[in-house]
């Protein structure tokens, strides 16, 4: 236990390795998936690309309905269809397009190539099978294992996670674990083929701070021992800041910006992502100082629009305090405006500093 | 954490007003029983609110923090006598309200409102949203008819709703803007108390900013008084001016903001504190990630109920109760080593 809480301003020698990919594991290509409902066509995921290198922490985050998910979900095409449909791009695991593979190839890289942790363990575990036989499952399916060798690999993988007494929890049901166990039992389940890349959508939102606290710490932690990229979508930004080397944002579908996470947290060239960053409200554990705390808030006026009837020009325009005839006029191109750090603004250059304490 | 010697200001106690406080809860305690059986025999009880003690003074605003199964629910519907106390005393204005019966109830209830977390299943679906604000004032027999919708109108504009938005129906409003019927239907009686449990947590960061500033600016117009029940360390200390940390059922610290953020004193609170991931990537902490689980009310552990999980239990922890005391004016805490 350290009883010191150590603060230091990461600097560019001090922080670890920036995070260009030299070494790409997943590619994500201009990925459009559009739901067909009665209401219209609701652009849920549009025009979004980003990579993923060996090893990488990416961050994907945006509220609710941006997208987040359904880019997830697309790289495993397990988007409900119908409604739902991709209809453009490519997801690219080693040079490979998944999008051109059929179901068999498919439910060969789901939760062997690439598996993925999600928001609510419960519902993702079968309450009526013992863990040990949901982790096994994958290993006898995906390493032709016998049911004895996938029985000991699902204790070791318990292990892994640290879950006490692991010879027995094997033998338990979903219900007579915590929401923190149930979690790592997932995490378990996701890591036991060894992937190449964890897809974590929301994997600590249901749990309280200090079972997030371990869960995260348990993530990065297997992450550099197994070697897994991993793609953590949040709506978070303080896990965010924590977990991630680079980050994606997300609004309404699109990618606005992406850089590395000190650079985007420092230097944010969206007004949405300054928005963000300026919204929440900051502890003043920080700083030990709590005055500033007073403070009004600065708000986002109005709210997301709706993805079937999105306006032409930039979606972020009818909140945004830059906004002007050209934003509304035609959606901003996405544009490196720094070294790494891209961004879909018309006035990116305008925005400068960061605003967030 | 900060020097003890950098707080010279006194801690708050009672700020702002020096009348008798607002809300008064003393010792409250509610233990739901666990029946089994044919013949619905009590075999247990779960033990989720297990003698809590605090104030609230008129315009002040108490956070009350933990975890989930902590009981901080459970305390706000409790003084709010939705779920009857199992001991304890409950004051509104100085008036013993424990024990009034239901018709006697019914004019406090005025006073005292709630603001429930998730704004889609706190609003009735089939009823548009101008009758569900205006429904209390009739009942109440405040206002009726063009009076009641004068009034209701009124209130939907200061939450920032449009009139033309009475006649809409709850699917048609965002969750941010379901949240400001939620809030204003509490306004609506011209309550004291505003009790908001997890008011903010289902909600986007953009438009959680919005909602916070809404319902501190409406404390500063109405001087009304919040007992803010949330989980987010961060929210809680932007909006709070004291905080109670609950864990297992009892206060295990209870202070102003600043000398909670600043010098807490309680293990479980340090732990807490720790936990919370800072929206900063150019700060590292180095963090006490806490062992296991939160223990189960039904069967919370002897002694100080958090020695199962505190890095600095001893012996004594292990069997006797710590006392919430309080360890310099206007900071308590419940354990043996302080």
């Amino acid at each position: 236990m350290v009883d010191t809480v150590n603060e230091n301003i990461a600097s560019d020698t001090g922080a670890e390795p920036v995070a260009v990919p030299q070494d790409t594991i997943l590619e994500v290509d201009r990925l459009q998936t559009y739901f067909y409902t009665r209401g219209g066509i609701v652009k849920a995921v549009d025009d979004v690309s980003f990579q993923l290198g060996r090893g990488e922490t990416l961050g994907i985050v945006g509220e609710s309905g941006c997208g987040k998910s359904i880019t997830a979900l697309s790289i495993l095409r397990l988007v409900p269809s119908p409604p739902g449909r991709i209809i453009g791009g490519e997801v690219r695991l080693e040079g490979r397009n998944l999008l051109d593979c059929d179901e068999d190839e498919m439910r060969d890289i789901r939760g062997n190539e690439i598996s993925m942790i999600f928001q609510e363990p419960m519902t993702s575990l079968n309450p009526v099978i013992t863990i040990g036989r949901q982790i096994g499952e994958a290993l006898i399916l995906h390493q032709g294992m016998s049911q004895n060798e996938a029985m000991e690999k699902a204790i070791e993988m318990l292990a892994l996670v640290r879950i006490p007494e692991p010879q027995q929890r094997v033998k338990e049901y979903p219900h007579q674990l915590s929401g923190g166990m149930r979690q790592r039992v997932m995490i378990a389940m996701a890591l036991s083929c060894n992937p190449k890349v964890l897809i974590a959508d929301e994997p600590t939102t249901a749990l309280d701070v200090t079972i997030q606290a371990q869960i995260l710490e348990l993530i990065v932690e297997l992450k550099e021992k197994l070697g897994t990229a991993v793609i953590l979508i949040t709506h978070d930004l303080g896990v965010v800041a924590e977990t991630t080397q680079r980050v994606v944002v997300m609004y309404a579908g699109k990618k606005v910006e992406e850089a590395e996470v000190l650079d985007l947290f420092q230097n944010p060239m969206h007004p949405y992502t300054q928005g963000l960053l300026s919204s929440i409200p900051s502890l003043g554990i920080l700083s030990g100082d709590s005055s500033q705390v007073e403070e009004r808030l600065t708000e986002i006026p109005g709210m997301v629009p709706a993805l079937n009837d999105l306006p032409v020009g930039c979606a972020f325009a009818p909140r945004c305090p830059y906004a002007d005839d050209q934003c509304i006029a035609a959606y901003p191109p996405y544009e490196e405006r720094s070294s790494g750090h891209w961004a879909a603004c018309w006035h990116s250059d305008k925005l400068g500093g960061r605003t967030h304490g | 954490m900060a020097d003890v010697t950098e707080i010279q200001e006194k801690p708050k106690t009672q700020p702002r007003s020096n009348d008798a406080p607002v809300l008064e809860v003393d010792g409250l305690k509610k233990h739901f029983p666990i029946k089994k059986g044919v013949i619905s025999r009590t075999v247990g009880h779960v033990y989720a609110v297990d003698g809590v003690s605090f104030s609230i003074n008129q315009g002040e605003t108490l956070g009350l923090v933990g975890e989930s199964g902590c009981g901080k629910s459970t305390v706000g519907r409790t003084v709010l006598r939705l779920l009857e106390p199992t001991a304890g005393r409950i004051k509104l204005e100085g008036q013993d309200i424990t024990d009034l019966d239901k018709d006697k109830m019914r004019p406090i209830r005025r006073q005292m409102q709630i603001i429930f977390q998730d704004p889609y299943s706190s609003l009735n679906p089939r009823m548009p949203a101008g009758r569900i604000v205006g429904e209390a004032l009739e009942i109440h027999g405040l206002a009726t008819g063009k009076e009641k919708d004068e009034r209701v109108a009124a209130i939907f504009d200061r939450v920032g709703l449009r009139k033309s938005q009475m006649e809409s129906f709850p699917h048609e409003f965002s969750g941010g803007q379901r949240q400001r019927i939620g809030i204003a239907r509490a306004l609506a009686l011209n309550p004291k108390v505003i009790i908001g449990d997890e008011p903010v947590s289902a909600l986007d960061v953009s438009i959680q900013a919005q909602v916070i500033n809404l319902l501190m600016d409406l404390q500063d117009e109405y001087r009304l008084s919040y007992l803010f029940i949330a989980h987010d360390l961060a929210v809680v200390e932007h909006i709070s001016h004291r905080i109670a940390v609950m864990y297992l059922g009892r206060i295990v610290e209870y202070t102003d903001k600043k000398t909670l953020f600043t010098d807490p004193q309680h293990p479980y609170t340090e732990a807490l504190l720790s936990a919370v991931p800072i929206p900063n990537p150019a700060v590292r902490r180095e963090k006490r990630v806490l062992e296991g689980d939160v223990p189960s009310p039904i069967k919370p552990p002897p002694g100080c109920h958090f020695h199962t999980r505190c890095p600095y239990a001893e012996e004594r922890c292990r069997i006797e109760e710590p006392e919430l005391k309080e360890i310099r004016p206007g900071h308590l805490v419940a354990c043996h080593l302080r």
